[in-house]
């Protein structure tokens, strides 16, 4: 999508005035009990949230928010099942127009956050069993999961 | 009532001469039709007038805010009307980046007189500019002749591309009701084009291809549409089928 483009930039709008952005994740296949949603936030830190409504036979994921026309904005796709987020894409950067469009891609990469959790629960001491059991299961469930991402993704 | 945009940024795709033909053919089937020529270079205007000239075109609707109803002429042997084009237009762009609404002054200039006609057809230039983007915002679709011989899947791209800026940066849908294969000489070219078009791009691509054809140009030479001046040429023939045909796909 074009970084503002004067050409196509709605001289009728100012930056202040708030525009339906029509949100669509393309090429999505979520399977039963999945759902996705959009998180944006604008220049001044404004967190933005939205589940998206899944269009099955498109293949498509789609909501609306108001945001400031043309504003920079960064905004990250999540897909979840329950409490859990399976996948994410990438913190991806726009400026707010009428569509906001993505083609679903998952994020592999860590944030930095994420791996400093993770390593700080493996320098935890091994030597309480509660934790240990715990731990195992959290294993399964990621084996689970990884096969669940192979699964989909064809890897 | 529709307004269509003619659009390619390739030049010499037979842009102009499928929208007067085309233009023309409909008004023979009864409906009422009027050409706005958004091209600097005033093809359609000449090839329906000559050397005439005239005291305001669409130069004047979108730089000076005269109303559409007073830069309509009627050209007599087409029995359609059109909004002409002139030199000057090719330095608006600059003079209508200053407006406010500079995106909408065709579409809000054809508002006022798009009820008094079936169908609009707009002649686009090839060049991506503020008229262009003026063009596609005033359109509810738009058709897309190709030269098979010199196709390029660029090409498309490129068109969807602004298709797609258009709906992203202003709020405008446009529907792209197909390609049509224009000046083949060899068929065996055609069915690569249809493929790609078709496969790679999913879009419709219109039946009636028209043919290279001697009298199409002459036609333009003798400001006629090719139905007057050669009825039974293969051009005419192929320009009246595509002109069923567009006026049959409703959706
Ligand atoms: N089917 C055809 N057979 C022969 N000549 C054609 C045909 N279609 C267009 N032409 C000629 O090709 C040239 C370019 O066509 P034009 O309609 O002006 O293209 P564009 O508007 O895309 O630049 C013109 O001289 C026109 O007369
Ligand atoms: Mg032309």
């Amino acid at each position: 999508m074009t970084k503002g483009n004067p050409l196509f930039v709605d001289s009728t709008k100012l930056q202040t005035d708030s525009i339906g952005v029509n949100i669509e994740l393309t090429n999505l296949f979520l399977r039963e009990g999945e759902s996705a949603f959009i998180k944006v936030t604008n220049e001044k830190g404004q967190v933005n949230r939205t589940a998206l409504k899944y269009l099955e036979q498109d293949n498509l994921a789609q909501g609306q928010l108001w945001l400031f026309h043309q504003q920079k904005i960064s905004y990250q796709f999540y897909i979840t099942k329950g409490e859990d987020v399976l996948f994410t894409t990438d913190l991806l950067e726009s400026r707010a127009s009428y569509i906001l469009q993505h083609q679903w891609q998952p994020c592999f990469k860590m944030s930095s956050k994420e791996k400093v959790k993770k390593a700080a629960i493996s320098k935890k001491p091994k030597n309480k069993i509660k934790t240990q059991t715990k731990s195992n299961e959290s294993v399964s469930k990621g084996v689970e999961r990884v096969s669940s991402i192979m699964a989909k993704w064809g890897f | 009532m529709s307004i269509v945009s003619v659009i390619n940024h390739k030049g010499g795709v037979a842009k102009t001469t499928t929208s007067i033909n085309v233009a023309s053919s409909w008004a023979k089937m009864g409906k009422r039709v009027l050409v706005v020529d958004l091209d600097p270079q005033a093809s359609a205007t000449h090839s329906m007038f000559g050397k005439e000239e005239f005291k305001k075109t669409v130069f004047d609707v979108l730089v000076n805010r005269v109303p559409a109803k007073e830069a309509i002429v009627h050209a007599e042997e087409f029995n359609v009307d059109l909004i002409p084009s002139e030199l000057l237009l090719s330095g608006c762009d600059i003079q209508l980046a200053a407006f406010y609404g500079r995106e909408r002054i065709l579409k809000r200039a054809l508002d006022e007189i798009k009820d008094e006609y079936d169908v609009i057809i707009i002649d686009c230039s090839p060049s991506l500019g503020l008229l262009t983007v003026n063009a596609l915002l005033a359109s509810k679709e738009i058709i897309i002749p190709i030269c098979p011989e010199y196709f390029s899947i660029k090409g498309i791209e490129l068109i969807l591309d602004t298709i797609k800026n258009i709906r992203a940066g202003l709020g405008h849908k446009v529907k792209i009701k197909g390609v049509i294969i224009t000046r083949f000489r060899n068929r065996k070219v055609i069915g690569r084009v249809l493929e790609d078009v078709k496969e790679a791009f999913n879009i419709k691509v219109f039946k009636s291809y028209i043919p290279d054809n001697i009298s199409v140009e002459e036609a333009h030479h003798n400001h006629l549409p090719v139905h007057k001046y050669a009825p039974r040429s293969k051009g005419s023939i192929a320009y009246r089928a595509l002109s069923k045909e567009l006026l049959n796909d409703e959706g």
